[in-house]
């Protein structure tokens, strides 16, 4: 006797089957016993290969997804070629229509669409069937019907110019019909996805490849007696023709779900939780509505795949649906495609566009408020890849507007899809493009699996944009967006904003009742770290501090080399030493025969290969603080020697860089931030490139900069402001420290953050204070200082008896 | 270090008692100095992630790990059994 429950899903279209899968994938298989029906008698197939399969640039054998082999092997009961017949609600059955019945405890309904068939005169012959010659596009049984009479037909039509009927008639092309003609409602072809400009080019590059369109056409009868001779259009003109297709849109259906009384308009209606008004009823994929919304792209679908396959598995019994981002990405006749977010420029928006007719290219982006609200690009989209991460991301569009057209001159080097499969994407791990896209081919569509399964993007970090675009490229439209990418840790289905606010609300002060409360007690231990990070930003002195949740490097406050030693780098504040320091750091270095003493990036000195059971020893002989080398906090500030004594000096750099280092030293930050302060504009303690970096200009000013970057990933800092006194300085300097301790996401260096929100509206923010929390900045920063301690003072009073102790022998 | 095998003893917030191989198959790292959650222990070095039941590794690129039964007794003594571990294949 089964004690699992019974799942019914009525489809086995692309989002019935594809919700089944994702469901297994999250263990459903233990939970539920699967009953699907499909209306057709296959295997769930790839309904959008049908027009390469119209076009015989695909076999339909090879388009099957799921051949009725995987549902045997995953124990699902399939019904293909039954149709249900009705829903008994209140018996929570479901009857066949050949009269079986099946009993459930959850349903889902996947009922699809159907083709439009306008009510034309003339549609059926004497037998009240479809006259001959007269076809719909859906299924893969329609495919054979059309390529049968195709081959005996000289001359055919297709009713609708959208995307679907451009491609049916391109596989009628293929398939030897002399004259194919497009017949179409509107005044330009697929004006779903294209402007009139757009629309216009696509329809030259069709009548070049030897289309015949006709636009503005309202069909009214199909002409012939029991076999189709032409077409008759509201205006009076005919067409003649042996065979027509029929492409004018989808409906869902939706007839099942309102015999059974369930809520619909134009689709079954349901909400964010993909429920219908029946608490045990689901819907997804193109028979519902959602938000006033209904979808037909299959990245729309597989979004709705995965949320419910969360929710019944239990995986994420809180995931919503909240609509897709409609973006999408394709080939229509052969030519690139890729559209995204809204086509048409509204009031007070900035429109950028470029045509080159004779080559076939438009592009046109619709900025809002700066960002990129809307996008199509046709004939070449080598763009896309870029402009669709700045549309999903709500990212500030760059300066030079044509940088959104074309790459800019200097991001040097060929895009993404120029280079070659060996290219080497990730540096730290050895991945190259190949191995990208060969993990997209073998199955990956979010960024999160394509990093896991090839480990690129998983050290550094900084080659994610690119693995992005990668993936953008070789899934086509068809990728995942992982919603744990923008959460703050991935263990706690959090954004930053929120999780903060039930942080604060609920008085959670550890990690564990963070996990406790918000992850259903699962201590995801990839989370950890970002959690106690917050937690202490967040809390300060009230954090109640457990060790476990500690990265070893904050256990023991060193940093862990390769063979499990590590290395210890006293603070040198703003890299000014001392005899006196340099003997004690010498004498340490004899006394404990360390194997190495190096001087730093960073303006210090470095002791490496010391052995964890040394370091409390080591810290009271050297008797200077912690360094914080190794933390996700302040870090150093570099320093050039300034009017101290340089004769280019215009400012006292050193003293200055002194003073932001003793105040800011060690405070905890989503990433490291390392500073920079520079005498002249000479820049010799290169400044430009820090995350902070300060410069000395005439007059005995100073100018503050943000967001650079001089590691893995370079990028010139952007001014913030500039400033007259040191104290304005460390005021301002520490005011953006402090914004982006609160706002930037866990590992989010400012070479991203800074670009995300905006250089202008952080001034906003920080130097005019429209949002009038400065005060509030200010303050919650200066609290932060007062509870810094050196962590190396554990040397006299270690947090607890075995913090030292050796785990592994040298 | 216990009899030539260096083993590292693991105890989850929840109380639950592991053993596994003290080095991480992929580099060398401490295991013993990682961190541990959701029934998994990840490797400080390289992040390298093990189940701490089965020592299946939960990443590409890495075998598994060497897991050992493990008891505490009435005493609170850690009772670990050397003979038989369990090599996953991974």
């Amino acid at each position: 006797m089964s004690r699992k429950q019974r799942l019914v899903v009525v489809g086995n279209g692309m989002a019935g089957a594809r919700f089944v899968a994702d469901l297994m994938d999250r263990g459903g298989a233990d939970i539920f016993d699967i009953v699907m029906f499909g209306d057709e008698p296959y295997g769930n197939y790839n309904r959008i290969l049908l027009s390469n399969v119209l076009a015989r640039t695909q076999d339909p054998k090879d388009i099957f997804i799921n051949p009725l082999s995987w549902y045997e092997e995953r124990g699902v009961t399939l019904h293909a070629g039954t149709r249900v017949a009705a829903i008994d609600r209140r018996a929570k059955r479901v009857l066949s229509e050949r009269g079986d019945s099946y009993r459930y405890d959850t349903l889902v309904l996947a009922t699809g669409s159907s083709p439009v068939v306008p009510p034309f005169q003339g549609l059926n012959g004497p037998d009240g069937r479809y006259k001959d010659g007269l076809f719909v596009f859906r299924t893969l049984d329609d495919c054979h019907g059309i390529t049968d009479y195709a081959r005996r037909s000289r001359k055919a039509a297709v009713i609708g110019g959208g995307l679907l009927g451009l491609e049916a008639a391109r596989g009628l092309q293929e398939l030897g019909v002399e004259e194919v003609h497009v017949v179409h409602l509107r005044s330009h072809l697929m004006e779903m996805q294209l402007d009139a400009t757009g629309g216009a080019l696509l329809q030259r590059a069709l009548e070049g490849m030897g289309f015949h369109v006709h636009l503005e056409k309202s069909t009214r009868e199909v002409l012939g007696n029991g076999k189709v001779t032409g077409l008759r259009f509201a205006d009076g003109t005919m067409l003649d023709c042996e065979m027509v297709v029929v492409s004018a849109g989808i409906r869902p259906n939706i007839d099942l779900a309102r015999r059974a009384g369930l809520a619909t308009e134009r689709g079954i209606l349901v909400g964010d939780d993909l429920l219908t008004d029946d608490p045990c009823i689901h819907a997804l994929g193109e028979c519902i509505e959602h938000r006033g919304c209904t979808y037909g792209l299959v990245a729309a679908l597989w979004e709705q795949a995965r949320v419910l396959a969360d929710r019944l598995s239990g995986r994420n019994p809180r995931a919503v649906y909240t609509g897709s981002r409609v973006a999408t990405r394709l080939k229509v006749m052969g030519v690139d495609l890729s559209v995204m977010g809204e086509q048409e420029a509204a009031e007070g928006d900035e429109e950028i566009r470029y045509v080159e007719a004779s080559s076939g290219i438009y592009k046109k982006i619709v900025l809002r408020e700066g960002r990129v609200a809307g996008a199509i690009l046709l004939g070449d989209t080598s763009r896309g890849a870029h402009l669709l991460q700045l549309f999903d991301r709500g990212q500030e569009a760059p300066e030079r507007r044509s940088e959104l057209l074309f790459p800019a001159a200097e991001a040097g080097g060929p895009s993404l899809e120029t280079l070659p499969d060996d290219h080497q994407i990730c540096n730290c791990n050895g991945v190259s493009k190949g191995q990208l896209v060969a993990a997209v081919e073998k199955g990956c569509r979010s960024l999160a699996s394509l990093c896991e399964r090839t480990r690129a993007g998983l050290g550094c970090g900084s080659c994610k944009e690119q693995v992005a675009g990668i993936l953008e490229l070789a899934a086509g439209g068809d990728t995942e967006e992982d919603p744990s990418i923008h959460y703050y840790v991935p263990g706690v289905p959090l954004r930053k904003p929120e999780l903060v606010k039930e942080i604060r609300a609920r008085g959670l002060k550890s990690v564990s009742a963070v996990f406790a409360e918000l992850a259903n007690g699962r201590d995801d231990p990839k989370s950890k770290m970002g959690l106690a990070s917050l937690l202490k930003t967040l809390w300060g002195s009230e954090y109640v501090d457990e060790r476990d949740a500690r990265f070893i490097n904050d256990r023991v406050h060193a940093n862990v080399q390769h063979d499990g030693s590590f290395s210890v780098v006293p603070g040198i504040s703003g890299g000014v030493t001392s005899a006196d320091q340099l003997r004690r750091i010498a004498d340490v270095a004899d006394k404990y025969r360390v194997p190495m003493v190096k001087i730093t990036g960073g303006q210090r000195i470095d002791l490496l290969g010391i052995r964890k059971e040394q370091l409390p020893e080591v810290w009271r002989d050297l008797g200077m603080r912690s360094g914080h080398a190794y933390a996700k906090s302040v870090r150093t500030v570099k320093t050039c020697v300034g009017s101290e004594f340089c004769r280019f000096g215009l400012g006292e750099s050193t003293t200055l860089g002194i003073e932001m280092e003793e105040r800011f030293k060690g405070l905890e930050s989503p990433a490291k931030i390392k500073m920079g302060v520079a005498g002249c504009p000479r820049n010799c303690s290169e400044a430009l490139i820090k995350d902070v970096g300060v410069v000395a200009v005439e007059g005995g000013r100073w100018e503050i900069y943000v967001g650079g970057a001089g590691g893995a990933h370079v990028r010139k800092a952007e001014l913030l402001a500039v400033v007259d006194t040191h104290e304005a300085v460390l005021r301002l300097a520490g005011r953006f420290i402090q914004y982006y301790r609160e706002h930037a996401n866990y590992l989010e260096r400012t070479y991203s953050f800074v670009p995300r929100i905006g250089i202008e509206h952080l001034r906003a923010i920080l130097v005019e204070d429209v949002e009038g929390i400065a005060a509030e900045l200010d303050a919650a920063l200066e609290a932060a200082i007062e509870d810094y301690e050196d962590p190396w003072l554990e040397a006299l009073s270690p947090a607890h008896p075995a913090q030292f102790a050796t785990t592994l022998a040298p | 270090m216990v009899r030539g095998q260096e083993i590292a003893i693991v105890r989850t917030r929840s109380g639950d008692i592991h053993a596994v191989q003290a080095r991480c198959p992929h580099r060398g790292g401490p295991l013993a100095d990682g961190l541990v959650g959701a029934g998994r222990i990840v490797c400080p070095l390289h992040g390298h992630a093990f189940e701490l039941a089965t020592g299946e590794p939960l990443m590409h690129g890495c075998g598994g790990i060497r897991t050992y039964s493990v008891d505490v007794s009435a005493d609170g003594e850690i009772l670990l059994h050397l003979q038989s571990p369990i090599t996953c294949a991974g």
